[in-house]
């Protein structure tokens, strides 16, 4: 299923045609022109890259500090660098023909495996964050490659599948509960996760049913019963309130048109009041930066504002820049979530969403380092056997949480995103971002940074919900 | 169903056979036709478990063995969130004042939840429902509550991981609810955690919302002029004894930035780091503020130098991030 195949082809030619000359953001193209400079950057082969990693980078810890200052950070971040420098080494020993590519088809065997088949007992743990694990597993088959091999039969389980999670007995409850509506609270990260499963799936075929099925005013005035004064949402009943909360409760709303003041009263000057003296935000005001809040955070913001701009008057936007790009790890090329953390895989899309989503908002052509980031998603996130999944990092294994959000992560690495501006006036900033490949051959499907699903997907979506 | 022998609940003490269970539909692990989509094949003390819970949560029944229910539920799954919310829900009716053990009730429950947080460290909601049962024992018998029982839980899930990241967000808001800010022993512990592990990085920044989060939360117009050089001092100590530390630097940067005071003053303290040549290891904090040092001072060409050290040599995994602030400059 992929319609608007012409005009998305155009789209990405235009957009290649304006990344080359150095134009990445049409938005600003116009006013940006004369500053702009053409930079034409030699690429380098993935051997090099790994092998200009090891050459340049400094350790994080000096041999100095980590004889006189012992501590538990220092012995876990030697840990991780004496690993990942080995796996590093080790396949540059192998030389430039064996150092590992995207095993797309593996990982799609790993997903389609798990969508497929039930789970052990062993993954008991899934069993309240149902709605999410099918999310997870959906979204990386997109992203693998797959978007348009869903089958109507996939589909329409999918559909049956979120529909039963539906929790109707009680009027003021709507939304979608972990697993099994008839015993699970209705929660608003798990709502999100169902709502993103229907997104992806959504065609001309079924819209009708799934609208039929959606009570939006239901979902409308759970949301509301969910809102606090000071502008931010509990997750459910009697749960917690976070940037989490506040960013999935923001993405359901503007998925289903349903944005009001009452909704939104307070949202930005709460979120603004999370974003702490680092720089990143936190799950609440004045908790730790961290990568997870930080993308929520500034995922909130974009679905609230009109335009990029508006961000500078909101937060501290360089800060944020400096406290992202600083995520990054020399020897590693990964990201970690926080200072002085270690990195792991997930971080990829967390930190790694925004990249592209900061690149727009300055007009710049690359934040973070794409090539580096790679190296580590191939190199350390994938087992080198026959079987399929992505992980936190090489000592790890894999799960369906980081098999999504690595897929995701390793999209941003060979793609780049711009702003439609006529979508932007018709349909919100956080629908208009637009992205395209880096390179042609590669075999990921583009993602929405805002979203977190197949890039288009979310408008798709919401023009649907508007159609009779 | 399981027959009465073989049930996971006999030997609870509590009778639920007046109970109809709703069991959990079952999934044929042989349907190869439709996807499975996450349907778990499940053991059966825990179908049993889940089919007398709907029941019992229909019913809202608010009961000694529904509450043991929930303990039986949480040790197999302890994100579910359901079973939390419900859990609180029973707490809140056993624990009523016209009980006759209310009070211990809400006791239990804290110690009980202790056990169930140090089996599980990563687990999000435990530490909120924490919090939702102080709430209560405060409202209905406050002079019940220990206060120093709250520091001996967070001390030792703080052991166990430093940067636990729900524990110092509930630390935070305990001390936010017993204005802890100048609690003798809150900034001891804290200063302790950074000096036992100068990265731990939640650690610093908790005494950076002891010291400055009144400020940030409105709820003093300033900050003493004391506090403000005690803690430049404090940053800048453990910064030369660690000069590439980033949360170090993160903190004495972000006093600078919420009280908006000149960093120009920063100056020949950050140039010991830059003039400091390690063979190994680089400050890269100290060269960054040089830069914006150099911006303030209006010298663009001295910052333009330190951007193109810092891309080309020092720093070049974020040889973008420089050329970007480099290229900002050329803009202002």
């Amino acid at each position: 299923m992929a319609p608007d195949t012409t005009d998305d082809d155009r789209d990405k030619k235009i957009a290649k045609l304006q990344f080359l000359i150095g134009l990445t953001n049409l938005q600003t193209s116009q006013q940006s022109k004369s500053k702009s400079k053409s930079k034409s950057k030699p690429k380098l082969d993935r051997f090099d890259s790994i092998l200009e990693m090891l050459e340049t980078s400094k350790p994080q810890i000096p041999q100095v500090e980590q004889e006189t200052y012992p501590s538990r950070t220092i012995n876990a971040q030697l840990q991780v660098e004496k690993n990942v420098i080995g796996i590093y080494e080790n396949f540059l020993e192998k030389g430039s023909n064996n150092i590992p590519e995207i095993e797309t088809l593996k990982h799609v065997q790993y997903v389609r495996f798990y969508l497929q088949n039930p789970l052990p007992v062993e993954m008991l743990g899934y069993d309240s964050l149902h709605t999410w694990t099918i999310y997870w597993l959906l979204n990386a088959r997109c992203t693998l490659g797959g978007y348009d091999k869903i089958s109507k039969v996939e589909k329409d389980a999918i559909i049956d599948k979120v529909f039963s999670f539906w929790m109707d007995e009680t009027d003021a409850i709507g939304g979608f509960s972990g697993s099994d509506g008839e015993y699970q609270l209705p929660h608003i990260a798990s709502s999100y996760a169902a709502l993103l499963s229907l997104v992806i799936i959504i065609d001309d075929d079924n819209y009708k049913r799934i609208k039929k099925n959606l009570d939006v005013e239901k979902i409308h005035q759970w949301l509301l019963s969910l809102k606090q004064p000071d502008g931010s949402f509990f997750m459910h009943t009697n749960g917690e309130t976070d940037v989490r909360a506040m960013y999935c409760a923001l993405v359901i709303i503007n998925l289903l048109g349903i944005k009001d003041e009452k909704l939104t009263e307070n949202c930005i000057e709460w979120l603004v009041s999370c974003q702490n003296y680092e720089g990143g935000f936190g799950g609440d005001l004045m908790d730790e930066a961290h990568g997870g809040y930080a993308f929520c955070g500034l995922n909130a913001l974009l679905l609230l504002i009109d335009t990029p701009k508006q961000l500078y008057d909101l937060i501290d936007v360089d800060s944020l820049i400096s406290w992202m790009v600083k995520r990054q790890y020399g020897m590693e090329g990964g990201f970690s979530g926080r200072t002085n953390k270690l990195v792991d895989g997930c971080y990829s899309t967390w930190v790694g969403a925004l990249s592209p989503l900061l690149e727009v908002v300055t007009g710049t052509e690359e934040l973070i380092n794409r090539e580096k980031l790679q190296n580590y998603i191939l190199c350390c996130c994938q087992d080198p056997g026959k079987f399929g999944g992505f992980k936190d990092k090489p000592t790890m294994r894999c799960d369906f949480y980081h098999t999504n959000y690595v897929s995701c992560g390793l999209s941003f690495c060979n793609s780049f995103h711009f702003i439609d501006e006529d979508i932007m006036k018709e349909d919100g900033l956080a629908f208009s971002f637009k992205a395209a490949k880096l390179d042609d051959d590669c075999p990921l499907g583009l993602v929405d940074p805002v979203f977190t699903v197949p890039i288009g997907a979310p408008l798709r979506f919401k023009k649907y919900m508007k159609r009779e | 169903m399981p027959n009465e022998k073989s049930s996971v609940l006999q030997d609870s003490g509590f009778d639920y056979s007046d109970i109809t269970p709703i069991p959990l539909k079952t999934i044929d692990p042989n349907d190869l036709k439709t996807p499975a989509l996450c349907d778990i094949l499940y053991s059966d003390d825990y179908r049993e478990l889940i089919s007398l819970l709907r029941p019992l949560m229909k019913a809202n029944e608010h009961s000694q063995r529904a509450l043991y229910l929930t303990d039986m539920i949480i040790e197999r799954i302890a994100g579910h969130y359901t079973v939390w919310s419900y859990r609180y829900n029973i707490l809140e009716t056993l624990s009523s004042k016209d009980k006759s053990n209310g009070s211990s009730e809400l006791t239990n429950e804290l110690a009980w939840c202790e056990e169930v947080a140090l089996q599980n460290p990563k687990n999000y909601q435990i530490w909120h429902y924490r919090g939702l049962i102080i709430d209560l024992l405060l409202d209905r018998y406050p002079d019940q509550f220990d206060i120093e029982g709250e520091y001996k839980i967070l001390k030792h899930m703080l052991n166990e991981d430093n940067k636990n990241y729900h524990v110092w967000s509930y630390r935070r808001l305990f001390v936010e609810k017993f204005d802890l800010f100048d609690k003798k022993e809150e900034l001891q512990f804290v200063r302790d955690k950074i000096n036992e592990d100068m990265r731990n990085n939640s650690a610093w920044n908790h005494l950076f919302f002891l010291k400055f989060g009144r400020y940030k939360l409105k709820l003093q117009k300033t900050v003493d002029d004391s506090v403000v050089s005690d803690e430049i001092s404090f940053a800048k100590e453990l910064i030369s004894k660690a000069p590439t530390n980033p949360s170090s630097w993160n903190y004495l940067n972000g006093i600078y930035k919420i009280l908006k005071k000149n960093i120009i003053e920063l100056k020949s303290f950050v140039t010991q780091f830059t003039n400091l040549v390690y063979e190994d290891s680089v400050s890269v904090y100290a060269f960054e503020l040089l830069a914006e040092i150099h911006v303030l001072e209006k010298d663009l060409e001295e910052s333009k130098k330190v951007y193109e050290l810092l891309a080309k040599t020092l720093d070049p995994v974020r040889v973008n991030y420089w050329e970007y602030k480099k290229a900002q400059l050329t803009v202002v």
